[in-house]
């Protein structure tokens, strides 16, 4: 156990990187800690990167183990979020590819539970209307999986970086750190990536906002 | 700013990370160009349509699960909320061990002592059957006419004996005629 005075310290309000230095120590609640803070945002973005629930869900538990299995070589200067994201995003990467070789669908509405599609229909976009009506909430979802779908057909190297900045909001030097990419190619990908999707929702972009 | 310039940097102005000077240039441009303008918004809609996504969450066994893949894979047997230090456990577990042979080393009568013949009833004593040990003349220290008497059992009936002997045996010497006599004894 580590004796310095920080210990004392409960684990939730310390910093990620604070908690990974406490793990190299043998302290393994902060491992859990870590677990508690990034489940969500793991399965959530293994769930856009591949678009199969129960996948997502497992491919998240693996890089939870990753972590643990090499958190000794974690170095502590760096930023936790990077690591973690780098290693989803990594093995997302690899999934997709073993998808393609399969002639497998990717990310669709469809393979997201409908608790969560439901939740989407609970809380809509900022820039849509508010919707009166089940004609309206019809539309509203028909949209949403406009774009799930739309993000789907983004080619793999855009993909990623796209949800990474547009739905994890991530800073563009944090995705350089975490995929290795100069950030003026990751802007001329997110452009590319955003012109794809301009294509692909064009009616429901104009036509869905006030 | 030309129009490449801008669509360079417009992640920046989106995220309002541009210095002011720069970022003056920038709605500048975005006021009198059209198609730069129309650039922003798609990029600005799509972010925030993107963003406004419902988020999956983990299920709520995700730790479970978790943690019996850790215990399978990497033979560390833990749960979330271990509370407990170990220590503390085997302190306790120590502790209940000494209290439970305690109680029963206490429940025991170790020394299986006869009752004491003060304790009996005169009826009582005068059921006992009395084996008196002979004079033997190598153990006797001569000298005296006085006899000891004490309740023993016979080893072979399990009953209570007065034992009556003479007073001056050596206690060793009884020792040695206990394990001849109290065998030989009978009723």
């Amino acid at each position: 156990m580590l004796k310095t005075p920080e210990v004392a310290e409960p684990v939730s309000k310390v910093d990620d990187n604070t908690l990974m230095l406490r793990l190299q120590h043998g302290r393994e609640d902060a491992f859990y800690e870590l677990v508690s803070r990034y489940k969500h945002l793991m399965v959530n973005y293994l769930c856009r990167m591949i678009g199969d629930y129960d996948t997502a869900v497992d491919m998240a538990q693996e890089v939870f183990l990753r972590v643990f299995r090499n958190h000794r070589q974690y170095d502590t200067r760096l930023k936790f979020s990077t690591w973690i994201y780098r290693i989803a995003t990594n093995l997302a990467i690899d999934e997709i590819r073993k998808r393609k070789r399969r002639s497998a669908s990717l990310l669709t509405a469809g393979a997201i539970p409908r608790d969560y599609t439901e939740e989407a229909d609970r809380t809509p976009p900022p820039t849509m209307r508010t919707i009166r009506n089940p004609e309206e909430q019809m539309l509203r979802r028909e949209a949403r999986d406009r774009i799930l779908e739309a993000i789907d057909t983004l080619p793999e190297d855009q993909k990623h970086i796209f949800l990474l900045k547009e739905m994890e909001q991530l800073q563009l030097d944090e995705i350089s750190r975490i995929t290795d990419i100069k950030i003026g190619t990751l802007k001329s990908r997110l452009h590319r990536a955003r012109q794809t999707l301009m294509e692909r929702l064009g009616g429901y972009i104009t036509g869905g906002i006030e | 700013m030309d129009c490449q310039q801008v669509r360079h940097v417009v992640e920046e102005y989106r995220a309002g990370s541009l210095p002011g000077r720069m970022g003056t240039a920038v709605r500048n441009h975005l006021v009198r160009c059209g198609a730069c303008r129309d650039f922003y918004a798609a990029a600005d809609t799509i972010g925030r349509l993107v963003s406004a996504l419902p988020r999956v969450p983990a299920p709520e066994n995700f730790e479970a699960l978790l943690y019996r893949r850790l215990n399978e894979q990497l033979d560390i047997p833990r749960r979330p909320g271990r509370s407990f230090p170990r220590q503390a456990l085997l302190l306790v577990a120590t502790l209940l061990l000494a209290l439970g042979v305690t109680v029963i080393y206490r429940s025991v009568d170790w020394t299986s002592s006869p009752e004491p013949v003060g304790l009996r009833s005169e009826s009582a004593i005068q059921d006992i059957p009395v084996m008196e040990i002979p004079l033997e003349p190598e153990l006797y220290a001569p000298g005296g006419n006085e006899y000891i008497r004490f309740i023993s059992k016979d080893r072979r009936t399990g009953e209570d004996v007065f034992v009556q002997m003479p007073a001056s045996y050596r206690i060793q010497d009884f020792q040695a005629m206990e394990n001849v006599y109290l065998h030989e004894v009978s009723h």
